[in-house]
Protein backbone atom coordinates (compact mmCIF):
# COMPACT_ATOMS: atom_id res chain seq x y z
CA UNK A 1 0.00 0.00 0.00
CA UNK A 2 3.04 2.13 0.77
CA UNK A 3 4.11 1.45 -2.18
CA UNK A 4 1.99 2.82 -4.05
CA UNK A 5 1.24 5.94 -2.05
CA UNK A 6 4.96 6.72 -2.94
CA UNK A 7 3.95 6.25 -7.29
CA UNK A 8 1.51 8.52 -7.01
CA UNK A 9 3.59 11.20 -5.25
CA UNK A 10 6.26 10.66 -7.59
CA UNK A 11 4.31 11.06 -10.64
CA UNK A 12 2.50 13.92 -9.11
CA UNK A 13 5.19 15.90 -8.49
CA UNK A 14 6.21 15.31 -12.38
CA UNK A 15 2.58 16.08 -13.40
CA UNK A 16 3.26 19.63 -11.41
CA UNK A 17 6.84 20.31 -12.97
CA UNK A 18 5.85 19.78 -16.84
CA UNK A 19 2.58 21.56 -15.87
CA UNK A 20 4.98 24.79 -14.70
CA UNK A 21 6.86 24.07 -17.61
CA UNK A 22 3.88 24.02 -20.11
CA UNK A 23 2.39 27.07 -18.90
CA UNK A 24 5.75 28.79 -19.23
CA UNK A 25 6.33 27.53 -22.82
CA UNK A 26 2.77 29.21 -23.43
CA UNK A 27 3.59 32.47 -22.16
CA UNK A 28 6.31 32.52 -23.85
CA UNK A 29 5.47 31.47 -26.99
CA UNK A 30 2.53 34.22 -26.48
CA UNK A 31 4.61 37.38 -26.31
CA UNK A 32 7.32 36.06 -28.70
CA UNK A 33 4.78 35.59 -31.80
CA UNK A 34 4.11 39.19 -33.24
CA UNK A 35 8.19 39.83 -32.60
CA UNK A 36 8.48 36.62 -34.86
CA UNK A 37 6.11 37.66 -37.79
CA UNK A 38 7.71 41.14 -37.59
CA UNK A 39 11.06 39.20 -38.14
CA UNK A 40 9.99 37.12 -40.67
CA UNK A 41 8.28 39.58 -42.88
CA UNK A 42 11.33 41.81 -42.90
CA UNK A 43 13.72 39.00 -43.46
CA UNK A 44 11.69 38.11 -46.42
CA UNK A 45 11.40 41.71 -47.72
CA UNK A 46 15.43 41.94 -47.44
CA UNK A 47 15.48 39.25 -49.92
CA UNK A 48 13.45 40.83 -51.85
CA UNK A 49 15.79 43.87 -52.12
CA UNK A 50 18.83 41.60 -52.42
CA UNK A 51 17.11 40.46 -55.80
CA UNK A 52 15.78 43.85 -57.22
CA UNK A 53 17.69 46.70 -55.35
CA UNK A 54 14.60 49.18 -55.90
CA UNK A 55 11.96 46.83 -54.14
CA UNK A 56 9.57 48.95 -52.58
CA UNK A 57 6.17 46.67 -52.76
CA UNK A 58 4.64 44.63 -54.39
CA UNK A 59 1.28 42.55 -55.92
CA UNK A 60 1.18 39.06 -55.74
CA UNK A 61 0.17 37.27 -58.90
CA UNK A 62 0.54 33.73 -58.40
CA UNK A 63 -2.92 33.01 -59.28
CA UNK A 64 -2.76 34.69 -62.58
CA UNK A 65 0.70 33.13 -63.69
CA UNK A 66 -0.26 29.29 -63.23
CA UNK A 67 -0.83 28.46 -66.68
CA UNK A 68 -1.64 24.60 -67.37
CA UNK A 69 1.30 25.13 -70.77
CA UNK A 70 4.33 26.37 -68.42
CA UNK A 71 4.04 23.28 -65.57
CA UNK A 72 7.43 21.55 -64.86
CA UNK A 73 7.07 18.64 -63.02
CA UNK A 74 10.67 19.05 -61.40
CA UNK A 75 10.09 22.86 -59.80
CA UNK A 76 7.40 23.81 -58.17
CA UNK A 77 5.85 27.68 -58.45
CA UNK A 78 5.32 28.97 -55.14
CA UNK A 79 5.21 32.81 -55.30
CA UNK A 80 4.94 35.50 -58.48
CA UNK A 81 5.41 38.75 -57.55
CA UNK A 82 4.97 42.24 -59.59
CA UNK A 83 7.68 44.52 -58.06
CA UNK A 84 6.78 48.35 -57.77
CA UNK A 85 9.87 51.13 -56.51
CA UNK A 86 9.31 53.59 -54.19
CA UNK A 87 7.64 55.72 -57.01
CA UNK A 88 4.47 53.02 -57.64
CA UNK A 89 6.24 52.27 -61.16
CA UNK A 90 6.79 48.86 -62.44
CA UNK A 91 10.66 47.76 -62.21
CA UNK A 92 10.19 43.93 -62.67
CA UNK A 93 8.84 40.63 -61.35
CA UNK A 94 9.73 38.26 -58.21
CA UNK A 95 9.62 34.23 -58.14
CA UNK A 96 9.70 31.87 -55.51
CA UNK A 97 9.92 28.48 -56.54
CA UNK A 98 11.12 25.00 -55.12
CA UNK A 99 12.88 22.14 -56.58
CA UNK A 100 14.08 19.25 -55.55
CA UNK A 101 18.17 19.61 -54.60
CA UNK A 102 20.81 16.95 -53.26
CA UNK A 103 19.83 16.97 -49.65
CA UNK A 104 16.30 18.37 -49.50
CA UNK A 105 14.03 21.24 -50.86
CA UNK A 106 16.19 24.54 -52.37
CA UNK A 107 13.46 27.31 -52.65
CA UNK A 108 14.99 29.53 -55.35
CA UNK A 109 14.14 33.51 -55.16
CA UNK A 110 14.92 35.45 -58.53
CA UNK A 111 14.54 38.80 -59.47
CA UNK A 112 14.07 40.28 -63.13
CA UNK A 113 13.73 43.64 -64.92
CA UNK A 114 11.07 44.84 -66.99
CA UNK A 115 13.23 43.16 -70.38
CA UNK A 116 12.96 39.92 -68.46
CA UNK A 117 16.49 39.74 -67.79
CA UNK A 118 17.91 38.03 -64.38
CA UNK A 119 18.84 40.95 -61.82
CA UNK A 120 20.03 38.54 -58.88
CA UNK A 121 19.11 35.23 -57.12
CA UNK A 122 18.88 34.42 -53.67
CA UNK A 123 17.91 31.27 -51.41
CA UNK A 124 15.57 33.03 -48.99
CA UNK A 125 15.07 29.66 -46.82
CA UNK A 126 16.99 26.76 -44.97
CA UNK A 127 19.25 24.63 -47.44
CA UNK A 128 20.24 21.03 -46.73
CA UNK A 129 22.89 20.68 -49.37
CA UNK A 130 25.94 18.84 -48.38
CA UNK A 131 28.34 21.60 -46.58
CA UNK A 132 31.58 22.61 -48.52
CA UNK A 133 30.06 20.71 -51.38
CA UNK A 134 26.55 21.04 -52.73
CA UNK A 135 26.24 24.17 -50.50
CA UNK A 136 28.73 26.24 -52.74
CA UNK A 137 25.47 27.06 -54.45
CA UNK A 138 25.65 30.23 -51.67
CA UNK A 139 28.70 31.66 -52.72
CA UNK A 140 28.63 34.99 -54.46
CA UNK A 141 30.64 33.71 -57.58
CA UNK A 142 27.70 31.29 -58.66
CA UNK A 143 24.79 33.58 -57.55
CA UNK A 144 25.96 36.75 -60.03
CA UNK A 145 26.65 34.31 -62.63
CA UNK A 146 23.03 34.40 -63.09
CA UNK A 147 22.59 38.28 -62.92
CA UNK A 148 21.83 39.91 -66.55
CA UNK A 149 20.93 36.60 -68.19
CA UNK A 150 17.38 35.85 -69.66
CA UNK A 151 15.76 32.78 -71.78
CA UNK A 152 18.24 32.92 -74.56
CA UNK A 153 21.78 32.27 -72.72
CA UNK A 154 20.57 31.26 -69.57
CA UNK A 155 22.22 27.37 -70.64
CA UNK A 156 25.37 29.39 -70.75
CA UNK A 157 25.37 29.84 -67.04
CA UNK A 158 28.32 26.79 -65.44
CA UNK A 159 27.35 24.22 -63.04
CA UNK A 160 29.74 24.12 -59.88
CA UNK A 161 32.55 21.21 -59.91
CA UNK A 162 31.14 18.14 -57.78
CA UNK A 163 27.99 19.63 -56.88
CA UNK A 164 26.36 18.38 -60.30
CA UNK A 165 23.16 17.77 -58.89
CA UNK A 166 22.60 21.42 -56.42
CA UNK A 167 23.85 23.64 -59.41
CA UNK A 168 21.57 22.02 -61.95
CA UNK A 169 18.53 22.00 -59.54
CA UNK A 170 19.02 25.79 -58.81
CA UNK A 171 19.61 26.22 -62.99
CA UNK A 172 16.71 24.20 -63.77
CA UNK A 173 14.76 26.59 -61.18
CA UNK A 174 15.84 29.38 -62.95
CA UNK A 175 14.77 28.77 -66.18
CA UNK A 176 11.53 27.56 -65.65
CA UNK A 177 10.94 30.98 -63.54
CA UNK A 178 12.28 33.25 -67.03
CA UNK A 179 9.14 30.88 -68.15
CA UNK A 180 6.31 32.46 -65.71
CA UNK A 181 7.64 35.75 -65.99
CA UNK A 182 7.65 35.66 -69.34
CA UNK A 183 4.14 34.50 -69.32
CA UNK A 184 3.88 37.32 -66.78
CA UNK A 185 4.58 39.79 -69.01
CA UNK A 186 2.78 38.40 -71.55
CA UNK A 187 -0.35 38.30 -69.72
CA UNK A 188 -0.39 41.87 -68.69
CA UNK B 1 37.46 26.23 0.72
CA UNK B 2 34.44 27.55 -1.60
CA UNK B 3 36.03 29.68 -4.30
CA UNK B 4 39.01 26.70 -4.65
CA UNK B 5 35.76 24.25 -5.38
CA UNK B 6 34.81 26.65 -7.71
CA UNK B 7 38.04 27.36 -9.74
CA UNK B 8 38.31 23.08 -9.57
CA UNK B 9 35.44 22.69 -11.33
CA UNK B 10 35.55 25.51 -14.29
CA UNK B 11 39.09 24.05 -14.95
CA UNK B 12 37.68 19.98 -14.86
CA UNK B 13 35.91 20.96 -17.60
CA UNK B 14 37.74 22.82 -19.72
CA UNK B 15 40.96 20.05 -19.30
CA UNK B 16 40.54 17.00 -17.05
CA UNK B 17 37.58 16.12 -18.11
CA UNK B 18 36.77 17.80 -21.10
CA UNK B 19 33.59 16.18 -22.46
CA UNK B 20 34.57 15.99 -25.98
CA UNK B 21 38.11 14.49 -25.46
CA UNK B 22 37.69 12.60 -22.25
CA UNK B 23 34.48 12.24 -21.64
CA UNK B 24 33.27 11.82 -24.94
CA UNK B 25 29.87 13.33 -24.31
CA UNK B 26 27.79 14.77 -27.26
CA UNK B 27 29.92 12.93 -30.10
CA UNK B 28 26.94 14.00 -32.73
CA UNK B 29 26.64 17.29 -33.07
CA UNK B 30 30.78 17.44 -32.39
CA UNK B 31 30.65 15.38 -35.94
CA UNK B 32 28.32 17.61 -37.64
CA UNK B 33 29.21 21.37 -36.65
CA UNK B 34 32.58 20.63 -36.85
CA UNK B 35 32.69 21.57 -40.56
CA UNK B 36 32.61 25.36 -40.27
CA UNK B 37 34.50 27.15 -37.46
CA UNK B 38 32.17 29.95 -37.67
CA UNK B 39 29.52 26.82 -36.96
CA UNK B 40 31.32 25.45 -34.41
CA UNK B 41 32.04 28.59 -32.32
CA UNK B 42 28.09 29.26 -32.62
CA UNK B 43 27.24 25.65 -31.57
CA UNK B 44 29.29 25.78 -28.91
CA UNK B 45 28.34 28.97 -27.42
CA UNK B 46 24.53 28.17 -27.73
CA UNK B 47 25.50 24.45 -25.49
CA UNK B 48 27.27 26.58 -22.91
CA UNK B 49 24.74 29.15 -22.11
CA UNK B 50 21.75 26.14 -22.23
CA UNK B 51 24.18 24.24 -20.28
CA UNK B 52 24.89 27.04 -17.11
CA UNK B 53 20.85 27.23 -16.79
CA UNK B 54 20.07 23.59 -17.10
CA UNK B 55 22.64 23.04 -14.67
CA UNK B 56 20.94 25.96 -12.38
CA UNK B 57 17.46 25.20 -12.68
CA UNK B 58 18.17 21.19 -12.05
CA UNK B 59 20.48 21.81 -8.89
CA UNK B 60 17.63 24.53 -7.58
CA UNK B 61 14.75 21.52 -7.67
CA UNK B 62 17.56 18.86 -7.10
CA UNK B 63 15.82 17.95 -3.23
CA UNK B 64 12.18 18.05 -5.19
CA UNK B 65 12.94 15.87 -8.08
CA UNK B 66 12.37 12.20 -7.12
CA UNK B 67 14.98 9.75 -7.61
CA UNK B 68 12.76 7.49 -9.90
CA UNK B 69 11.33 9.82 -12.16
CA UNK B 70 14.87 12.46 -12.50
CA UNK B 71 15.70 11.52 -16.03
CA UNK B 72 12.21 12.48 -17.62
CA UNK B 73 11.84 15.59 -15.22
CA UNK B 74 15.46 16.55 -16.53
CA UNK B 75 14.40 15.69 -20.66
CA UNK B 76 11.26 18.03 -20.12
CA UNK B 77 13.49 20.53 -18.02
CA UNK B 78 16.43 20.33 -20.74
CA UNK B 79 13.66 20.73 -23.73
CA UNK B 80 11.53 23.39 -22.09
CA UNK B 81 14.64 25.29 -21.61
CA UNK B 82 15.89 25.44 -25.34
CA UNK B 83 12.63 26.06 -26.82
CA UNK B 84 12.41 29.03 -24.47
CA UNK B 85 15.78 29.87 -25.63
CA UNK B 86 14.62 29.32 -29.38
CA UNK B 87 11.69 31.26 -29.23
CA UNK B 88 13.47 34.16 -27.60
CA UNK B 89 16.24 34.79 -30.01
CA UNK B 90 13.73 34.03 -33.39
CA UNK B 91 11.49 36.87 -31.51
CA UNK B 92 14.41 39.44 -30.43
CA UNK B 93 17.83 38.78 -32.59
CA UNK B 94 17.09 37.27 -36.00
CA UNK B 95 20.13 37.77 -37.29
CA UNK B 96 21.83 35.48 -34.58
CA UNK B 97 18.70 32.91 -35.64
CA UNK B 98 19.36 33.05 -39.31
CA UNK B 99 22.60 31.65 -38.47
CA UNK B 100 22.29 29.22 -36.05
CA UNK B 101 18.67 27.90 -35.92
CA UNK B 102 19.39 24.75 -36.90
CA UNK B 103 21.14 23.96 -34.18
CA UNK B 104 19.26 24.89 -31.17
CA UNK B 105 17.14 22.66 -31.09
CA UNK B 106 19.59 19.95 -31.51
CA UNK B 107 21.04 21.39 -27.78
CA UNK B 108 18.27 19.38 -26.35
CA UNK B 109 19.77 16.14 -27.55
CA UNK B 110 23.47 16.74 -26.70
CA UNK B 111 24.14 14.25 -24.35
CA UNK B 112 26.32 16.85 -22.75
CA UNK B 113 23.44 18.78 -21.27
CA UNK B 114 21.92 15.95 -19.91
CA UNK B 115 25.16 13.70 -18.76
CA UNK B 116 26.13 16.59 -16.39
CA UNK B 117 23.23 16.82 -14.83
CA UNK B 118 22.69 13.86 -14.09
CA UNK B 119 26.25 13.33 -12.48
CA UNK B 120 27.00 16.82 -11.17
CA UNK B 121 23.99 19.30 -11.15
CA UNK B 122 21.46 17.11 -9.28
CA UNK B 123 24.05 16.30 -6.19
CA UNK B 124 25.64 19.68 -5.86
CA UNK B 125 24.43 23.46 -4.72
CA UNK B 126 23.80 26.20 -7.39
CA UNK B 127 27.12 27.75 -7.19
CA UNK B 128 29.40 24.76 -7.89
CA UNK B 129 26.74 23.60 -10.64
CA UNK B 130 27.15 26.66 -12.69
CA UNK B 131 30.98 26.79 -12.41
CA UNK B 132 30.36 22.84 -13.84
CA UNK B 133 27.94 24.10 -17.15
CA UNK B 134 30.48 27.00 -17.60
CA UNK B 135 33.46 24.83 -17.47
CA UNK B 136 31.71 22.10 -19.23
CA UNK B 137 30.39 24.47 -21.69
CA UNK B 138 33.71 26.17 -22.64
CA UNK B 139 35.62 23.41 -22.79
CA UNK B 140 32.77 21.61 -25.22
CA UNK B 141 33.52 25.15 -27.57
CA UNK B 142 37.30 24.82 -27.18
CA UNK B 143 37.29 21.31 -28.08
CA UNK B 144 34.82 21.54 -31.17
CA UNK B 145 36.77 25.12 -32.38
CA UNK B 146 39.68 22.67 -32.39
CA UNK B 147 38.30 20.21 -34.65
CA UNK B 148 36.59 22.85 -36.89
CA UNK B 149 39.83 24.74 -37.38
CA UNK B 150 41.76 21.56 -38.80
CA UNK B 151 38.37 20.23 -40.48
CA UNK B 152 37.49 23.68 -42.39
CA UNK B 153 41.21 24.72 -42.90
CA UNK B 154 42.41 20.98 -44.58
CA UNK B 155 39.08 20.42 -46.01
CA UNK B 156 37.71 23.37 -47.45
CA UNK B 157 41.00 25.21 -47.90
CA UNK B 158 39.58 28.20 -45.60
CA UNK B 159 38.90 29.55 -42.12
CA UNK B 160 36.00 32.02 -41.72
CA UNK B 161 35.04 31.12 -44.83
CA UNK B 162 37.79 33.45 -46.44
CA UNK B 163 39.18 30.70 -49.03
CA UNK B 164 42.82 30.10 -48.54
CA UNK B 165 44.32 26.98 -50.21
CA UNK B 166 42.94 26.83 -53.66
CA UNK B 167 40.83 24.46 -55.08
CA UNK B 168 42.80 21.46 -56.70
CA UNK B 169 44.90 20.95 -53.03
CA UNK B 170 41.72 20.76 -50.92
CA UNK B 171 41.21 17.12 -48.99
CA UNK B 172 37.72 17.02 -49.33
CA UNK B 173 37.32 13.97 -47.15
CA UNK B 174 38.00 16.08 -43.98
CA UNK B 175 34.78 18.11 -45.03
CA UNK B 176 32.73 15.10 -44.54
CA UNK B 177 31.82 12.33 -41.68
CA UNK B 178 34.96 10.61 -42.37
CA UNK B 179 36.99 13.23 -41.79
CA UNK B 180 35.35 13.99 -38.64
CA UNK B 181 36.08 11.03 -37.04
CA UNK B 182 40.22 10.78 -38.57
CA UNK B 183 40.23 13.98 -36.76
CA UNK B 184 38.45 13.26 -33.98
CA UNK B 185 40.76 10.26 -33.09
CA UNK B 186 43.71 11.83 -33.96
CA UNK B 187 43.50 14.54 -31.24
CA UNK B 188 42.57 12.03 -28.51
CA UNK B 189 45.09 9.32 -29.44
CA UNK B 190 47.70 12.67 -29.04
CA UNK B 191 45.91 14.03 -25.89
CA UNK B 192 46.38 10.18 -24.73
CA UNK B 193 49.80 9.99 -25.67
CA UNK B 194 51.04 13.09 -23.73
CA UNK B 195 48.16 12.21 -20.58
CA UNK B 196 49.52 8.63 -20.23
CA UNK B 197 50.11 7.74 -16.38
CA UNK B 198 49.67 11.83 -15.64
CA UNK B 199 45.55 11.39 -15.05
CA UNK B 200 45.32 9.92 -11.34
CA UNK B 201 42.00 7.80 -10.56
CA UNK B 202 41.25 10.33 -7.26
CA UNK B 203 41.07 13.30 -9.65
CA UNK B 204 37.89 12.13 -11.56
CA UNK B 205 34.77 14.47 -9.92
CA UNK B 206 32.70 11.04 -9.08
CA UNK B 207 35.94 9.67 -7.51
CA UNK B 208 35.44 6.87 -9.66
CA UNK B 209 32.91 5.07 -7.05
CA UNK B 210 32.18 2.77 -10.24
CA UNK B 211 29.67 0.57 -8.07
CA UNK B 212 27.44 3.89 -6.61
CA UNK B 213 28.07 4.98 -10.11
CA UNK B 214 24.26 6.80 -11.22
CA UNK B 215 25.27 5.78 -15.17
CA UNK B 216 25.50 2.11 -13.63
CA UNK B 217 22.09 2.67 -11.92
CA UNK B 218 20.60 3.34 -15.64
CA UNK B 219 21.67 -0.03 -16.74
CA UNK B 220 20.87 -2.00 -13.56
CA UNK B 221 17.21 -1.32 -13.52
CA UNK B 222 15.58 0.07 -10.26
CA UNK B 223 15.21 -1.70 -6.79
Amino acid sequence: MKNNLLVIKDALILFIITTILGLLLSFTKIITDEPIKTAQINALNNSYRQVINDYSSSDDITRKVLDESITNSKVKLINCLKVYNANNETIGYITLVRINGYGGNIDVLTGFDLSENITGIEFPNDLSETPGIGMGITSNEFKNSFVGKNISNIKSVDTLTGATISSTAVKDAVSFSLDIVKNAIQID
Amino acid sequence: MDNNKFLKTILNGLFYENPTFVLMLGMCPTLAVTISFFNAIGMGLSTTIVLILSNLIISLLRKIIPDKVRIPSYIVIVASLVTVVQLLIQAYIPSLYKSLGIYIPLIVVNCIILGRAESFASKNNCINSIADGFGMGIGFTMAISLIAILREFIGNGSIFNIILIPNDYQIKIFSLAPGAFLVLGIIIAILNYKNNNKIKSDEFSCNNNCLNCSMNRITKGDE
